[in-house]
């Protein structure tokens, strides 16, 4: 069966009445955006693995509690948000790089601890460019608070309107509004200098 | 007078209504300084807009289905309930088979014997055996209540509702018959959760409220 024309919703629905294709589809939608948040949020790539591994487990396990009237997206996003900031309060992050954790030792752990993005078309050129804009905004995005980092990804990277976000983040939509107009502000002053 | 920084950032990311929209346009055609904090925004939200998407290592969707537990449906559950029953060898299939056949040759037989006589119809048949059923069914119900009646703990019961009755009146009989349709009702709960339900699977793992 070809669960990629399927909703959200009706995906959900057959996954509920056993069908594993379905889980698989939901984790197929979800892996990138669920992956890359938590990425950012915790900067480093085998924790992020670890704590997607959590949210897509905790969220498939529960999916019979799962509140239709509710996106689903809104749900996972929720708790992959308070998975990694469970995690954020119990360890220290690291230093976000593009160009690999500062204190990897070896070539495979520099390797290992590099940011790939996903690239499907870009050539050599635009992608060595885009790297060092993309390094910056980074490690930009590395200093902002958690709190104002999941807001400003879901609503620029995600694209999720300022509802969405407060729904997933449990705050009000006051909140969001001043996290992402803080997190703008603080990401325009440290970016200033690439604009001159 | 120029525009707050956030209202130009409002312009920029489009939550700025109609009539707001307007006001901006128009004072961004004669102020080279807001042109210029508009210009600031709208290549930060290009910047963010074009932030890539990371992808998991490879082998992810299958790390994760080996640690979900996918509830069986309704069928899978039914077959294998009566998979039990099945038999497992050549040998048992034709064993299987063959008593099978008995009690089905036996009355296709008799079905055969009796279709194949004149003055028997199947309609005549079938009104026959309906008659004869619904006949053994009400004697045998009919008996059956008799019989429970005449016990002594019907008996017993009767008495009692009727002393009930007279004692505390319909209000009391009604509270009985509330309790009683509680109690059905919670046991018809529990049959369900524990013979057809699925069960329940890490209760502790999820807590969210929207």
């Amino acid at each position: 069966m070809d669960y990629r024309q399927l909703s959200d919703q009706d995906v959900v629905e057959r996954a509920r009445r056993g069908r594993e294709g379905a889980y698989r589809e939901l984790i197929r939608r979800y892996e990138r955006p669920v992956f890359s948040l938590i990425y950012r949020l915790v900067r480093d790539r085998e924790r992020a693995e670890d704590l997607s591994q959590e949210t897509f487990i905790k969220v498939l396990n529960a999916i019979d509690r799962y509140d239709p009237s509710f996106k689903f997206s809104s749900w996972i996003f929720k708790i992959a948000h308070n998975t990694a900031l469970d995690d954020l309060r119990r360890k220290h992050p690291e230093t976000l790089s593009i160009h690999g954790s500062p204190h990897a030792s070896t070539a495979d752990e520099l390797e290992a601890t590099t940011l790939t993005p996903v690239s499907d078309d870009e050539s050599p050129e635009d992608f060595t460019s885009s790297r060092e804009i993309g390094g910056h905004i980074e490690e930009a995005i590395g200093t902002l608070r958690a709190e104002y980092r999941t807001a400003i990804l879901l609503c620029h990277v995600e694209g999720r309107p300022y509802e969405e976000v407060a729904q997933i983040m449990d705050v009000p939509l006051g909140t969001v509004k001043t996290y992402i107009h803080r997190a703008r502000n603080e990401l325009k002053k440290q970016l200033a200098h690439l604009r001159c | 007078m120029h525009p707050t920084d956030e209202r130009l950032e409002a312009f920029c990311d489009g939550s700025l209504g109609k009539s707001g929209k307007t006001v901006i346009e128009t004072h961004l055609v004669q102020c080279g300084r807001c042109r210029g904090e508009v210009e600031e925004w709208r290549s930060l939200f290009t910047v963010l807009s074009a932030l890539p998407v990371f992808a998991p290592a490879a082998g992810f969707a299958d790390r994760v289905m080996a640690h979900v537990r996918v509830p069986e449906p309704w069928y899978a559950r039914a077959s294998q309930v009566f998979g039990r029953f099945l038999p497992r060898t050549t040998l048992g299939w034709a064993m299987a088979v063959a008593l099978l056949a008995v009690p089905v040759l036996a009355v296709g037989t008799l079905a055969f014997w009796l279709l194949s006589r004149s003055y028997l119809t199947g309609y005549r048949l079938w009104v026959f055996a309906t008659d004869q059923f619904a006949a053994g069914a009400n004697q045998v119900a009919s008996g059956a209540f008799s019989r429970v009646l005449s016990t002594d703990v019907s008996v017993w019961l009767v008495r009692s509702i009727t002393s009930f009755m007279e004692s505390s009146g319909l209000r009391g009989l009604g509270a009985v018959a509330a309790v009683l349709a509680c109690v059905i009702l919670v046991s018809i709960w529990v049959l369900y959760k524990n013979l057809f339900r699925h069960p329940n699977r890490g209760s502790s793992y999820v807590s969210f409220t929207f």
